[in-house]
């Protein structure tokens, strides 16, 4: 997948998550948090999802990565690259 | 302005946590209660405090004038308005409670993120609070025992809860949720999501842990709770954790570096009365 397509995933996955909020006008350089009202079990949804779909592993200690969406899609695009 | 009067009889719950088997602490409601009084806190108290987010234009606005600069252009970075407005209403009751007990302004209180980014006063070593929320609902824990965590969250169906359930209990937990009628399901899940969030968030490191190898008793009294935190079997009491109930369809667990205290001090916020008390 390209970084673009990652990025429309994640987008795709944050609808089912947040489906009250518009995140077409998400910032992808700030942290999804201060924009989004994501709690801790959404943020470990986002990551279950990402496993369910393509079969991704994030380890706990990386979940850091996942703070915003370019650190996202950035953390993802070699783990992807080949889907 | 003189100093605010107790809760008003019957609206204090101070309910012993000593009997594991105690009934079950349950928060008041805000409406129609008063303010405590919140300077002479005891060394070794623990207060629960209501907060509810939804509240009207002008208090928000009010409310937003007792944060930082920081804080209202986190606000403001929000892609909902009813966000922004939770967010202010949240973060503007913390400093006015906080500051209560302080005795300082609330604008004047320096708030920094920990490592993990938990929210702490800045050069204070005898005064720990912990926010949570959860819908319309916050609540805040302050401790002068130690670091404290608080987590609550509303009843409500679990996207994935199998899959949840595998995540972030431990094996010798998910029967005690999946052997339970569907509709009990997602209320016993979030009984062991808040004990977990409540005991993490005490140190500081939210869920960047393996959850299911954290392994929680709950019918075991508060300082035995955690069976074993990652591998380790503590056999001393690094945290005490318990459950209360914030409101009707909520779930909520509170733990404290330390032992809890006999009585847990709970109480509503009300933004109006509070501000016309303490500020106005």
């Amino acid at each position: 997948m390209t970084p673009a397509e990652i990025r429309e995933e994640v987008l795709d996955i944050l609808r089912d998550i947040a489906p009250d909020d518009d995140i077409s006008d998400i910032d992808d350089a700030k942290p999804f948090r201060e924009q989004l009202e994501l709690d801790s079990m959404d943020f470990l949804d986002i990551v279950m999802e990402l496993r369910k779909r393509h079969r991704v592993q994030i380890p706990e200690e990386e979940y850091t990565e996942l703070a915003s969406m370019a650190s996202t899609v950035a953390y993802l695009e070699p783990k992807m690259k080949d889907l | 302005m003189a100093a605010a009067p107790l809760l008003a009889a019957g609206r204090t719950c101070a309910i012993t946590t000593l009997n594991p088997l105690a009934k079950m602490i349950r928060l008041p409601e805000a409406r129609g209660s008063r303010l405590a009084p919140l300077t002479g806190i005891s060394a070794d108290a623990l207060h629960l405090w209501s907060i509810p987010l939804h509240t009207s234009k002008s208090q928000v606005a009010q409310l937003r004038e007792v944060l930082s600069a920081s804080e209202r252009e986190k606000a403001e970075s929000f892609l909902l308005d009813a966000q922004t407005q939770r967010y202010i209403v949240c973060r503007g009751a913390v400093r006015q409670i906080v500051a209560g007990y302080l005795e300082m302004a609330p604008k004047q209180l320096s708030l920094v993120n920990g490592k993990f980014g938990k929210p702490q006063l800045e050069h204070q070593d005898s005064l720990w609070f912990n926010i949570t929320h959860s819908g319309d609902l916050a609540v805040l824990a302050i401790s002068t025992i130690g670091e404290v965590g608080v987590d609550i969250e509303q009843i409500r169906p679990i996207r994935g809860l199998s899959r949840m359930v595998d995540r972030c209990l431990a094996p010798g937990e998910r029967p005690d949720v999946l052997r339970l009628p569907a509709a009990e399901k997602d209320r016993q899940f979030l009984r062991y999501w808040t004990h977990k969030e409540a005991y993490l968030k005490t140190f500081g490191v939210g869920i960047r842990r393996p959850l299911e190898k954290l392994e929680i008793d709950l019918t075991a009294p508060p300082s035995r709770r955690i069976m074993n935190h990652f591998g380790h079997f503590p056999d001393e009491l690094a945290a005490s954790v318990t459950e209360f109930c914030p409101a009707e369809g909520f779930v909520g667990a509170i733990s404290v570096c330390g032992s809890l205290p006999a009585d847990i001090a709970a109480q509503a916020w009300v933004g109006g009365r509070f501000r016309a008390q303490r500020v106005g």
